[in-house]
């Protein structure tokens, strides 16, 4: 979980990532009510499964003592959330509201209560954006943008090497070897997560490759074109860089151009660059 | 429109695998058959087996061509016997679908409605997520070197020795192995086929602990199924298991979310309920296994079968539950004993 460490939030370090998890959902608030109906009015035998769960993991693996001095040693903090999976709300949640609904006897009180109750879910959850709110339909059944399959297609057409290394600028970089392997990246997927900021890739800053790539980066994706060129063009040299894949929207075109890099191919949105032979 | 056909060819074929494996196990247990849990259970099997032939064979450097060929043999043998021993309990179980429907009356069709919905997202979905770089790219790499997870698959370049992290748990080469057999593109295979398996796999889980939750009522188990594909949409942070299991299906995490953690929920919900607690256990087992195989964040699963069984052992009072419990940890364990010492350098596997 990014920005949530036991060294800054201590014994708080497991309600905060609890926040985190939810992030203003009422679910649990709905699971631990179904839990106390069970206890003081409705009592049911498979319904203790959750009371035990609940008690076993607020003392052990959600006890803030035991996180306090064990999570660290283990170097787990970003990935502590995965203990959270181990709660069963949702079922939770589920089981409560079928078990509302069938305490109403006509079956047209049921349905209405079911719908009903989907609407509390629907209203007080929160959507998954992409998925239950504006669903980001994929372009292709590659799921790739169509453009980065052109770009492999020229890039193919154009280099004697059956592995050309290229230089992406944005997230292309994150999908290109996912569709066309042969493409050997030359920017590191961490690298560009650290230079973007993500504090949970690691710390990279006195790694020589990743001095090297930032300057790459610096002005392809940044558009940092007061690098220094004879620096930018020893990375180029450094990495093996035979294409560089810039968005046509970039202003550093004019810089590329004057490092030497040849222009071979624009799609709708991207400028193909081939440096070198 | 090549890979577009294939797709459910795929989908069919691993269906048919899981369900021949999983009929299998159920008759060795002598557990009521239910096609369901028959599909559900082969799944886990299936991984567990395979976890268990690929490793070595990752470690030994053999060739992704020479390895499918293997699995498709011994894929063919689940199948193969399956048809020879249980198609009398199949003709019989297709027989009793008209008896299926009116248990489950106008309900079936809402739920299976819902779980189409729920597989049609996961495969028309536009997933940008930086994981997918590395999960899907390791498929991608194995399929265009022929080798099983040697290259790193961020940069393409031959690894001196395999990130244990990673590479110890071998779903991604099960789609690695499809796409050889098959000939399918790897994104295809993982964003698309399986992360569609993946989903009716979990909506058979979930339907399971319904049917367990109320004493195998069908329509109370239909209508949890329709209540968790809500609740899954409508819990959205970016660390939820609903997010996981609608955006990223295709990632190993998403199945220990969603497949692993819950089948301990199942079986401890089996050894609080039962009386014969001996199918409770080899579900147990399976997911301990096969969460090793989804991902490696199944570091966590001790935590998570000892949730599921030592609250119930001390409610029952069941001390002779300590060697089964105890069976069921050391896969965890395992898997820790050997990414800590990996970690610490004590124990390395080169790749080249």
């Amino acid at each position: 979980m990014a920005g949530v460490t036991i060294r800054e939030l201590g014994l708080t370090f497991v309600r905060v990532c609890m926040e985190n998890y939810w992030s203003g959902c009422i679910l649990p608030v709905f699971f631990l009510l179904g839990i106390l109906w069970d206890i003081f009015y409705h009592k049911r035998k498979e319904a203790v499964v959750f009371l035990y769960y609940v008690i076993f993991l607020a003392l052990t693996v959600y006890n803030p003592f035991l996180v306090r001095y064990i999570v660290p040693k283990v170097d787990f903090e970003n990935e502590y959330y995965r203990f959270i999976w181990i709660l069963p709300v949702i079922p939770g949640v589920a089981y409560y509201a079928v078990r509302l609904v069938s305490l109403i006897e006509f079956k047209t009180g049921k349905v209405l209560l079911a719908v009903l109750l989907g609407g509390v879910i629907i209203i007080t959850g929160t959507p998954i954006p992409g998925i239950a709110q504006n669903f980001a339909m994929a372009e292709n059944i590659y799921k790739v943008p169509n453009e980065l399959r052109s770009i492999c297609d020229v890039i193919h057409e154009d280099s004697k090497k059956e592995e050309p290394r290229v230089v992406f600028g944005d997230d292309m970089n994150m999908v290109a070897r996912q569709y066309d392997p042969s493409l050997r990246l030359v920017l590191e997927r961490n690298y560009r997560l650290y230079r973007a900021g993500s504090t949970v890739v690691g710390n990279y800053e006195k790694k020589k490759d990743y001095q090297i790539q930032k300057v790459i980066m610096d002005v392809v994706s940044y558009q940092m074109t007061d690098t220094d060129m004879a620096k930018f063009k020893a990375s180029l040299d450094k990495t093996k860089t035979d294409y560089l894949v810039v968005q046509l929207e970039q202003n550093c075109h004019d810089y590329l151009r004057q490092a030497g890099c040849v222009p071979v191919a624009q799609t709708e949105k991207y400028v193909v660059y081939r440096y070198g032979e | 429109m090549r890979e577009l056909m294939l797709v459910p060819i795929d989908i069919i074929l691993e269906l048919l695998v899981f369900f021949c494996t999983g009929s299998l196990l159920m008759r060795v247990l002598r557990m009521q058959a239910e096609t369901t849990m028959a599909v559900f259970m082969g799944y886990l099997l299936y991984f567990v087996v395979f976890e268990a032939v690929a490793v070595p064979m990752t470690l030994k450097w053999v060739s992704l061509t020479h390895f499918a060929w293997f699995w498709a043999a011994v894929m063919a043998a689940a199948v193969f016997a399956g048809g020879i021993f249980l198609h009398r309990q199949w003709f019989r179980q297709i027989g009793k679908i008209g008896e299926v429907f009116c248990n489950h009356s106008w309900l079936l069709l809402l739920t299976a409605g819902v779980i189409l919905l729920q597989c049609m997202m996961v495969a028309m979905y536009q997933d940008n997520t930086a994981d997918a770089a590395h999960y899907i790219g390791s498929v991608s790499t194995s399929v265009y070197t022929d080798t099983l997870a040697r290259y790193n698959p961020l940069t393409g370049a031959l690894q001196k020795k395999f990130n244990i992290r990673y590479d110890l748990s071998a779903y991604p080469m099960h789609n690695a192995v499809w796409c050889r057999l098959l000939g399918i593109h790897p994104i295809v295979q993982a964003k698309i086929a399986m992360a569609v398996i993946n989903v009716l796999m979990i909506n058979f889980l979930v339907y399971q602990i319904g049917k367990k939750l109320f004493d195998q009522n069908v329509k109370k188990a239909d209508l949890f199924v329709i209540f968790v594909c809500l609740l899954q949409l409508f819990s959205y942070s970016l660390y939820t298991s609903g997010t996981f299991q609608l955006t990223r299906c295709y990632e190993g995490k998403a199945l220990l979310a969603n497949v692993a953690i819950p089948a301990a929920f199942l079986a401890s919900l089996g050894l609080w309920l039962d009386k014969n607690t001996k199918n409770a256990w080899v579900l147990l087992f399976l997911a301990s296994v096969s969460a090793l195989t989804f991902s490696g964040s199944s570091i966590i699963y001790p935590a998570v079968v000892s949730t599921a069984v030592l609250p119930v052992m001390l409610l029952k009072r069941k001390l002779s539950w300590a060697i089964p419990y105890a069976l069921c940890m050391v896969p965890g364990f395992l898997y820790a004993a050997v990414f800590f010492t990996s970690k610490l350098g004590w124990l390395v596997f080169p790749a080249s």
